[in-house]
């Protein structure tokens, strides 16, 4: 009798233990999740004539970039723009116009932001040419 | 067999005054001081509104220790310390919106369960002298935290955000601004009735914590607590473990301060690194003790009614002195001293009345008991 009533208190620890040890579990996941769909990024949307190791891309007279579902930014030469976005995945959509102001062409892109950095610049040209490097890390000594 | 003496209205009304006679102060304090705000009604609504889900949440997490019978927990100080912590980080990993408020809520638990933990040890050492060992323990708590934040942030614990550290490199700033958690419960399902915003999913959470009180209270540990909280010693000879519930209630509180700093703090948006836990335990406990609660009993209808009238009296005061007196520091000083003086004057009368019945109970025993009113 005595025996059993041990052997059901050992038990009932242990399902204690695994309650807590799950519990400590979920949070640490719940974290890990909230972290990284919570973290917000500054995307520096950057309009101008690159020289990159593939050639030069060339600024464009005038684009829309929509990033996910956010108001359209319109960018023309030289034009330097943020946009804060909030989670690693998103979809940037870039209409380019000519110098009249009338669409020409548009191209979607997904993009995946790594954790390490706040901020990236990501260079429209390069990114119409599919030159490599158009989405880089940007850091300064005040913001990295 | 007593027989029930049926009282008159007027009696009545004196019997409702003895039973709560600081709400009923503040509710005559108020209809003075309405008016003489001249506040309109909307405006008095919106800022009660405002002032009632920034609020409630901290008051609640107060019931569950005056439950287990260790009065006012000034020691919830210290959740709200691990929730601030928590948010500090929080924004200087650029955590946003709901995700940041959460993860800072889910991050301050280990925290505040190991300074609850150590607070209910102590509290367990002090019977008998529960809040004004608690008091003290904020204090001394506030200088650990000032020495995290002012030395450890930036030195030891990496903050890598300019705008959150001070220019000699470690140490947080005064102000942090969480704009990126700002009102992301508050706007996240927002309702609009009659120009009056109410933020729902703050209330909906407030509205669940309340639940989860009500539902703890007819728990096997709620029983054990209240068990505790009325006799100890009865507790003990019935073996109930009263130590481990006093600190399980500490823990909980400790926890619930947590969430309920960084709800707090996410509806105001500024983080006032050095001060804004300091007000809180005062205020507070001020709050629930004007809704009427007690050191021995609080229900969850003096949190609401003790939020509501100890706001209004921040509302209004201030202009009511202006337009009584010229002054407005008047009105605020009026408030202060009328506001921490209810605190005086509720554990006198709370210390006064246990006497009573201590002296009556000792008359029964005697024999020659007072009759029943």
């Amino acid at each position: 009798m005595h025996r059993l009533q041990n052997e059901e208190k050992r038990m009932n620890k242990r399902k204690t233990l695994l309650i807590r040890v799950g519990l400590i579990l979920l949070l640490a996941v719940l974290s890990t999740v909230l972290f990284i769909t919570g973290k917000g990024y500054t995307l520096l949307l950057d309009n101008k004539t690159v020289e990159s190791a593939g050639g030069e891309w060339r600024a464009l007279d005038s684009a829309v970039v929509i990033v996910d579902k956010q108001e359209p930014v319109e960018l023309f030469r030289r034009d330097r723009v943020s946009v804060e976005v909030k989670g690693s995945r998103h979809v940037l959509k870039v209409i380019i116009r000519n110098r009249m102001g009338q669409e020409t062409d548009s191209k979607t892109v997904p993009i995946n932001l790594k954790l390490g950095s706040r901020y990236y610049l990501l260079s429209i040209p390069g990114l119409i040419q599919e030159g490599e490097g158009w989405l880089t890390p940007f850091s300064t000594e005040d913001n990295s | 067999m007593k027989t029930k003496t049926r009282l008159t209205p007027a009696g009545r009304v004196l019997k409702l005054i003895k039973g709560n006679p600081v709400p009923v102060l503040f509710i005559v304090i108020s209809v003075f001081a309405i008016p003489l705000s001249g506040f309109s009604g909307l405006y008095l609504a919106q800022e009660l509104m405002t002032r009632l889900v920034r609020n409630s949440f901290l008051v609640l997490s107060l019931i569950i220790p005056i439950i287990a019978g260790m009065g006012l927990n000034f020691g919830m100080v210290l959740g709200a310390m691990s929730g601030q912590i928590m948010l500090i980080l929080v924004t200087d990993w650029n955590i946003l919106g709901l995700h940041g408020m959460f993860l800072a809520m889910i991050m301050s638990i280990p925290l505040s369960i190991l300074l609850g933990y150590i607070t209910g040890n102590i509290l367990n050492r002090a019977k008998g002298r529960e809040m004004v060992t608690s008091f003290i323990l904020a204090f001394f708590a506030n200088g650990i935290y000032q020495l995290i934040v002012l030395y450890g942030m930036g030195s030891v614990i990496p903050i890598k955000s300019s705008g959150l550290i001070l220019s000699r490199g470690y140490g947080v700033r005064n102000a942090v601004n969480l704009i990126g958690i700002r009102q992301s419960l508050d706007s996240l399902i927002p309702l609009n009735i009659f120009g009056l915003k109410i933020p729902l999913a703050t209330f909906i959470l407030i509205a669940l914590f309340c639940v989860f009180i009500a539902w703890f209270r007819h728990t096997k540990l709620g029983q054990d607590m209240r068990a505790v909280g009325q006799d100890m010693q009865v507790a003990e000879s019935a073996g109930i473990a009263v130590e481990k519930s006093r600190v399980i209630a500490i823990i909980i509180s400790t926890v619930l301060a947590g969430f309920g700093q960084v709800v707090y703090l996410q509806n105001i948006g500024t983080l006032n690194t050095y001060n804004s836990h300091e007000q809180i335990g005062m205020f507070s406990i001020a709050a629930i003790l004007i809704g009427g609660a007690t050191v021995s009993r609080a229900r969850i209808s003096n949190v609401f009614l003790g939020v509501l009238l100890f706001h209004l009296m921040f509302i209004v005061s201030p202009t009511a002195g202006k337009n009584l007196v010229g002054s407005a520091m008047i009105g605020e000083y009026f408030r202060v001293f009328i506001s921490y003086g209810v605190i005086a004057i509720a554990l006198v009368l709370h210390a006064w009345r246990r006497q009573k019945d201590k002296d009556e109970a000792r008359r029964g025993l005697r024999g020659n008991a007072s009759p029943a009113e």
